[in-house]
């Protein structure tokens, strides 16, 4: 089974190797979707799509956490670095920009 | 035209009526997650998202009133909220560190056990997201759900982590 189809399983809950471990909460089930969906997608889109879950759960969301769950999903062999765009991230910081796009 | 008046209906009354404004300030704080598309929302998602914001109301009453205290344990804070809401004849909690267990018997807000409706497949279970939501309230910080294995009807396990 390739990565992008234990994706798209894991983020329907239909992983059952998955199901008799951890089974992804509603924050990992959707940054596992977005990723999914996306091809390529920067962790500042990820954080964006992830502010209404944030939202509707009263949790914050950050860039810390989320990178710990994107660096969980590819040790589980579920997400693959190619997926999700962390270098631009790291050129953004660099450039004196924060994720928002707001100059620091 | 007949008018009917306030009636004062004790305690019972003031918690249903709190759980049905943290259902309305839920349904707010949720729609564009759970009304979305894009999410791929599954009822049981909904659920423990809009059951987080009734969870929250009743632990905002049972603070209020007195029922329990911020600094009681989590076992006595569930058990407060299982003396306000009749949540399950049977409600076993397990907290290790910064991680809760909890295995639910016999519960009494299930909509399938209770209710008798048909659930499609689905699951509907609020328990996670209102024990989430009132002890979030109480300790000021963020549990998750992180697991549920929910067999419909009969037993069901639910975890919750506050660092996820």
């Amino acid at each position: 089974m390739s990565p992008e189809e234990k994706l798209v399983l894991t983020s329907n809950y239909d992983f059952n190797e998955l199901k008799t471990q951890q089974f992804p909460n509603v924050i990992e089930k959707q940054v596992l979707l977005q990723i999914s969906k996306h091809n390529h997608i920067s962790v500042a889109v990820l954080l964006q799509k992830l502010s209404v879950v944030s939202k509707a759960i009263n949790k914050p969301i950050d860039k810390d956490s989320l990178l710990g769950i994107v660096d969980k999903y590819i040790e589980k062999g579920i997400i693959n670095k190619h997926m999700v765009n962390l270098e631009k991230e790291k050129s953004i910081y660099n450039s004196g920009m924060n994720l928002r796009g707001d100059v620091m | 035209m007949k008018i009917f008046r306030r009636r004062d209906k004790g305690m019972d009354s003031k918690y249903l009526n709190r759980m049905i404004i943290g259902l309305g300030h839920g349904l707010i704080r949720t729609r564009d997650f759970i009304l979305n598309k894009e999410y791929g929302v599954s009822t049981q998602d909904a659920m423990d998202s809009l059951s987080i914001w009734i969870g929250r109301e009743l632990m905002k009453t049972m603070l209020e009133n007195g029922v329990v205290n911020v600094r009681d344990s989590d076992e006595r804070l569930v058990n407060g909220l299982m003396g306000v809401i009749n949540l399950a004849d049977e409600l076993d909690v397990e907290v290790k560190n910064d991680h809760i267990k909890l295995v639910v018997q016999k519960c009494l807000i299930c909509p399938k056990r209770i209710g008798g409706y048909d659930l499609e497949g689905n699951t509907a279970c609020p328990v996670g997201g209102v024990l989430t939501g009132a002890i979030s309230y109480a300790r000021g910080i963020d549990p998750t759900v992180t697991k549920n294995r929910l067999q419909t009807a009969e037993i069901c396990h639910i975890e919750m982590e506050y660092n996820t």
